[in-house]
């Protein structure tokens, strides 16, 4: 059945010309995306190492039983320095949510608000978590976070930053892009913030919402923790 | 700085089926600018993502995945790409003298219909993918790849007219 519809499929596809592939190519391309990460990141680990030295739990945010008032780092001025606006860096102090409220990734189809966690599995049909992919598709589909295991240490050129309670960094790439920074336990992660030209200041700002409402807090995966954050609206699918 | 595990399958795989990925990268978006552009994002991401890729015999359907998921992302946000157009081309009067022009229509068609129906009906029929695999690639139910299919059919059928024979198989005429 459909035979018709196959076959004229097979026809437009055959208009296709072989694309010119060069290995070494997207290599470069590949390796312009992930060199920031391979370079060495003096200042941020400098603050991380201070941290560790004056605030003692700076590094240690991960509550196996989180409290009302949660631990959060406890940061000198030295360990956070002062972000160009507040929307730029997430917050260190955040709300934290009961584990049992908390599911993990947001499904393709319409999610309700509330808390929502990536830890680096894959989903249940697909490897489509790792990176983890999601935008307000039930919005205007403007804006789309990622989160993607990332390597190496943080330019030194990024503005130091907290990212879900720890020292990182952050990067504005241009009008439309920025990245957040962070090594949760010798994991290197990148959060990334997508938008496009027209986005309304409202949605810019709900994404930045929710990656300021990020934490970590520690759960039998393989990571051995998960990163929790905070969905306010029913805007956010994975699809 | 040696390459990470699985290059020489990726590099097998870009080199080898780099076309036939290709090809289906232009269904999907219905332009063939767009589909390099496409084809070229969902490497690079599987390149980066390759030391975390468990099962590399399984290189080529992470490409494919990536390219699903792209494009949806993509098309949801609809003026990133490209701009709907309620202007479509007319159905060809002589539909047995323009081949051409009637595959042309049908990827004309194709794109103005909305993603999800549209690469569902790709990877069903021209990937040949069943419901259940083809449920797996867009990372939703059987019964959203059916629904998918089933009204994307409809309205294929709705514009092209009589030039095709468009029927959903068994599986999909649960849904209309």
């Amino acid at each position: 059945m459909n035979d018709s519809l196959r076959e004229l499929l097979r026809q437009s596809a055959d208009t296709v010309v072989r694309p010119q592939l060069e290995f070494d190519q997207l290599v470069a391309l590949a390796d312009r995306r992930i060199v920031r990460r391979r370079l060495a990141a003096v200042t941020v680990s400098a603050v991380a190492v201070a941290a560790i030295v004056v605030g003692g739990t700076a590094l240690g945010p991960d509550d196996a039983t989180p409290s009302p008032a949660p631990a959060v780092p406890n940061e000198t001025p030295t360990v956070e320095p002062t972000p160009t606006t507040p929307d730029q860096s997430p917050a260190a102090s955040v709300p934290r949510v009961p584990p049992e409220d908390v599911r993990g990734w947001p499904t393709t189809s319409k999610n309700r608000a509330g808390a929502y966690s990536w830890d680096g599995r894959t989903c249940a049909y697909s490897q489509s978590c790792i990176p983890g992919f999601m935008h307000n598709g039930y919005g205007s589909g403007d804006v789309k976070i990622t989160i993607e295991p990332g390597e190496g240490r943080v330019p030194e050129d990024w503005t130091p930053a907290t990212v879900a309670g720890r020292p990182g960094a952050h990067r504005q790439v241009n009008a439309f892009q920025e990245v957040w920074w962070v090594e949760i336990h010798g994991r290197a992660l990148e959060i990334q913030l997508t938008t496009r030209p027209g986005t309304k200041q409202r949605e810019i700002d709900e994404g930045r919402a929710i990656i300021a409402s990020m934490y970590t807090e520690k759960r039998p995966t393989e990571l051995g923790w998960r990163l929790v954050f905070i969905l306010t609206t029913d805007d956010w699918d994975s699809g | 700085m040696g390459r990470p595990r699985g290059t020489s399958a990726f590099t097998e795989l870009v080199e080898h089926r780099g076309h036939a990925l290709l090809r289906t990268a232009y269904l999907l978006v219905g332009d063939h600018q767009l589909a390099e552009d496409l084809l070229q994002e969902a490497l690079v991401k599987t390149l980066i993502a390759l030391p975390r890729i468990r099962d590399i015999s399984r290189i080529e359907g992470y490409v494919r995945q990536t390219m699903v998921r792209t494009v949806i992302g993509w098309r949801r946000r609809r003026s990133f790409h490209e701009r709907p157009s309620d202007a479509l081309p007319e159905a060809p009067i002589d539909d047995g003298a323009d081949v051409v022009a009637t595959h042309q229509l049908l990827v004309a068609h194709l794109r103005g219909l909305p993603p999800r129906q549209r690469t569902a009906i790709v990877l069903r029929y021209y990937e040949d993918l069943s419901v259940a695999q083809t449920a797996e690639l867009m990372d939703c139910s059987v019964g959203a790849v059916k629904s998918h299919v089933s009204t994307g059919l409809a309205r294929l059928r709705e514009r092209m007219g009589p030039s095709l024979d468009l029927v959903p198989t068994g599986e999909e005429e649960l849904t209309s």
